[in-house]
């Protein structure tokens, strides 16, 4: 299974750069989007799968016990899902403001707008 | 020591406030500090004579052995008296000087500093302290500079002086440095002694070669003297102090102490002579083609610094009695006379020769300076310049070798000299050729005092040398410890020397004539702009501009594609030369380990992720985006994460559900023309998502072994109280992390906020 999330992982991150390479704002946010998932997918990667129980400690048990997952990793993507969730809210917003106040669809036409001025 | 200079950066500091209670009186409440200073150095100075060096020790950091210690010798103290002499008369001066023009404060604050810099750098013991002080006079030797900032011209020569000294500033921190790694220590007391070490040592020559450049840039040697004329553009008071007396001397200062290190290196001797007397003859020949006496006065010291670094280049015993003396008959008198330049100006509103004349009648006190000044630049006797003239040339003809060139080019050097102080006493103060219309008074005695001070001194420590002999002896012998005594005297019987002598002044008395009856040969002579080393200078700027401007175009170019895609492809580049250690890892399909919905989720998550890339509408993609962000929580589920599987699945929906809500505002997918553009993005995308599967395959291969999975395995629940490791370790073990990363939501939510308010406001300015 590992080497099929490598592929999908790898994947993901092709199609996040290649979609904020492109001029459209809205594009940009979709690849933020799919590159922040990609990310912690690579890290649950990195940090190694076991087909095995969630990291929970049982009711009558002091400490975790045969397989299980590493709770680590999970911790980290854990925050990083919320952070990524921060980000591409403001981005959304703030392309959202560009777009309504500027009119610019994209981003050439930002740049060419603050020539201008 | 340490306390002068404290004192002097807070009264800096102060020196506003003073100023605003002292009004016109200012200059002379602050003249007050140099003048304690100079009485202090009295003190010290009978100490030095009767027990030899004084070390003043003081720590800074100390574990990188840099202190704050002082050195009271010879040298140091002859430029300590200079210091606080000359400073205490132009701060009076000053006074007068600028009064009636606007932020005089600020004036004084620079002055202030500056002249604490100044004893600071004479006095360091480390040379890293050294350096610091160093660094301070080119900052605030740029404030003076351009003190009248309004003008773009003197905006200019002030950056030109800074962007000089400074930059020889970089080269002296590295040869300084290099010098400490050499001798083991930047102590100078220690570097001083080392000398034999660090002749063997190979950082030797480089060391030397990079002191020789700051050192040159600071006193305005060729081909760096140009900053020095254009540094005229300073206010008189500055001029006279910090471009005849101080800061131009701070490169010979250093020169001169560092000579018990670096004498006897033949580079060193090559490189003094040659500079220095190239130095010596340039100013002085461009110096009597020029009409202002500011001018004249700034190119023969140009002269003047020449001349000390090429006495410092041969290095003999008798040179370095030479430097010493031609540095205070120097002090003495160009400091005067650019004080006297400053009265002339101020009073007449000229500094032009060519329109002054006959001003003694109206200014005896401020003419009698100019002329006491002027006799000992032209070096007549009994003045304390014709002593030194007398000692320049006896180290010339010395010399074992090229003592004939070095001879004539003082020669010629003299003559001019002679020259140039009869254009600027006879001309300005005798000379009957122009009348003035303004009529014209004489100053306050607060400004002529001063001069009259020097000069009186230069003409008194020529009949009297034997009283300055014990001070002059010691900076002698602190540049060469193996000098024997310094008897200075007026009269050395009828030798080369005074033959010599004796015709540079009469050659030099024709060729003032000759400038004086030919004025208008004399403004015919031009020097062609293009072989000056300052047009060099304004072409490298232009040069520096124009690239620099040529390179923010390119990098800094404004589309996010492009920084992108360098910063991706660079990544590339760098993980593939680490890669290539790296055999490429075997698909090994274990089928044990597969289950049918493993396959399935990804073959969704791989068309969903494809559609994202390609679909023609918005709608398309926000649906299969979240696809994707679903299936990624379906993997979490399956590898025992619920936590995650659950976080994910929320966010997700809120991502897609606040995309829908935004998206109605949004531009629609629009396409653009792209074609090769488009393929060309692809390659260097999918580069990348290979590079990244590469590296994941790698790293999966090899077991992890983690300590921190056990730790947390076995701690959660006695130490955090919980069952799910995951949640106690992000509010438990881990909650400073959590905590910082609500901070980051907040701003993310404040800032949105923001977003939204800003638009609102910004539509009733635009409606």
């Amino acid at each position: 299974m590992e080497t099929v999330l490598a592929i999908l992982t790898g994947f993901m991150y092709a199609a996040g750069i290649y979609l904020i390479l492109r001029r459209s704002l809205v594009k940009l946010i979709v690849g933020l989007i799919i590159l922040g998932n990609g990310s912690n997918l690579l890290i649950f990667l990195l940090g190694g799968i076991t087909r095995g129980n969630p990291p929970v400690i049982g009711e009558n048990e002091s400490m975790l016990t045969g397989i299980y997952a590493d709770p680590l990793p999970q911790a980290l993507i854990l925050t990083a899902i919320v952070i990524s969730f921060g980000l591409q809210a403001f981005a959304m917003v703030l392309l959202q403001r560009e777009y309504v106040q500027g009119g610019v669809e994209d981003f050439d036409s930002i740049k060419e707008e603050e020539e201008a001025l | 020591m340490l306390t002068i200079i404290i004192i002097g950066f807070l009264l800096a500091f102060l020196a506003p406030f003073i100023h605003r209670i002292a009004k016109e009186y200012s200059g002379l409440v602050f003249a007050l500090y140099p003048a304690a200073t100079f009485l202090w150095l009295i003190k010290q100075y009978k100490t030095v004579i009767e027990y030899g060096t004084q070390i003043i020790p003081m720590e800074w950091v100390p574990s990188l052995g840099i202190g704050i210690d002082f050195r009271l010798d010879g040298l140091s103290l002859l430029f300590g008296f200079l210091i606080s002499g000359i400073g205490t008369i132009v701060l009076a001066y000053a006074g007068t000087y600028m009064k009636g023009v606007p932020n005089t404060d600020r004036f004084y604050v620079a002055l202030i500093a500056f002249m604490a810099s100044m004893l600071g750098l004479v006095f360091s013991d480390n040379i890293i302290s050294l350096f610091v002080f160093w660094e301070l006079t080119s900052f605030t030797s740029y404030f003076l500079i351009g003190f009248k900032h309004e003008y773009e011209s003197t905006r200019k020569s002030a950056l030109q002086a800074l962007l000089i000294t400074a930059g020889g500033g970089l080269a002296l921190l590295a040869g300084l440095i290099l010098l400490g790694i050499g001798a083991g220590s930047l102590s100078l007391s220690e570097i001083l002694q080392s000398g034999d070490i660090l002749a063997q040592s190979s950082l030797f020559n480089a060391a030397m070669l990079l002191i020789i450049l700051g050192c040159f840039t600071k006193s305005a040697q060729f081909p760096f003297h140009f900053w020095l004329p254009s540094a005229m553009a300073a206010p008189t008071p500055v001029s006279a102090y910090l471009h005849s007396a101080t800061m131009v001397k701070a490169g010979i200062f250093l020169l001169a102490r560092l000579s018990p290190v670096f004498n006897g290196a033949d580079g060193w001797h090559a490189t003094l002579l040659l500079f220095g007397a190239t130095t010596m003859l340039i100013g002085a020949i461009i110096a009597v083609l020029q009409t202002d006496l500011k001018k004249i006065l700034a190119y023969t010291t140009v002269s003047a610094l020449g001349l000390l670094t090429m006495l410092l280049g041969i290095g003999t015993e008798i040179a370095i009695k030479a430097t010493v003396i031609f540095i205070l008959a120097h002090a003495l008198y160009k400091g005067a006379l650019f004080l006297i330049a400053g009265i002339v100006d101020h009073e007449t509103g000229s500094r032009d020769i060519r329109k002054l004349g006959s001003l003694f009648r109206s200014m005896p006190f401020t003419a009698t300076a100019a002329v006491l000044a002027g006799l000992s630049m032209a070096g007549i006797p009994p003045l304390f310049g014709f002593i030194s003239k007398e000692y320049t040339y006896e180290s010339t003809l010395e010399m074992a070798l090229n003592s004939p060139l070095t001879t004539s080019a003082f020669f010629i050097t003299g003559v001019f000299f002679t020259a140039a102080a009869g254009m600027l006493v006879y001309m300005v103060f005798f000379g009957r050729r122009n009348r003035l219309n303004s009529p014209t008074r004489e100053t306050p005695i607060v400004m002529w005092i001063g001069p009259l001070i020097m000069g009186i001194l230069s003409l008194s420590l020529g009949f009297g040398s034997g009283l300055i002999s014990p001070l002059l002896e010691q900076a002698s012998l602190a540049i060469r410890p193996e000098n024997t005594t310094l008897k200075i005297s007026l009269w050395h019987g009828i030798n080369t020397e005074l033959i010599l002598s004796t015709f540079t002044v009469l050659l030099g008395i024709a060729t003032f004539l000759f400038v004086y009856f030919n004025p208008r040969l004399m403004s015919q002579i031009e020097i062609s702009e293009k072989i000056k080393p300052s047009y060099a200078y304004d072409q490298i700027m232009e040069g520096v501009v124009d690239m620099s401007k040529i390179v923010t175009r390119k990098v800094q170019n404004g589309y996010i594609r492009v920084y992108v895609s360098v910063m991706v492809a660079t990544f590339c580049v760098l993980a593939l030369i680490v890669l290539q250690n790296f055999s490429i890892p075997k698909i090994g399909v274990m089928w044990s380990d597969f289950r049918v919905y493993d396959i399935i989720i990804g073959a969704i998550m791989l068309v969903a992720c494809f559609y994202t890339v390609v679909a023609q509408s918005r709608l398309l993609a926000i649906a299969m985006l979240g696809v994707v962000g679903y299936g990624v929580a379906f993997v979490f589920i399956i590898f025992g994460a619920p936590d995650l599987a659950m976080t994910q699945i929320l966010i997700e929906t809120l991502t897609v559900v606040l995309f829908v809500l935004v998206l109605w505002k949004l531009p629609k997918y629009l396409i653009f023309a792209e074609g090769f553009i488009k393929f060309r993005y692809f390659l260097v995308s999918a580069l990348f998502g290979l590079i990244m599967t590469w590296i994941v395959m790698i790293v999966t291969q090899y077991p992890m072994d983690s300590h921190l999975k056990a730790f947390f395995a076995e701690n959660s629940y006695p130490r955090g109280m919980g069952r799910n490791v995951v949640n106690v370790i992000l509010v438990d073990f881990r909650s400073l992390d959590t905590l910082g990363e609500m901070v980051v939501l907040g701003i993310a939510a404040i800032g949105i906020y923001g977003l939204m308010k800003f638009n609102s406001d910004k539509k009733d300015f635009n409606p």
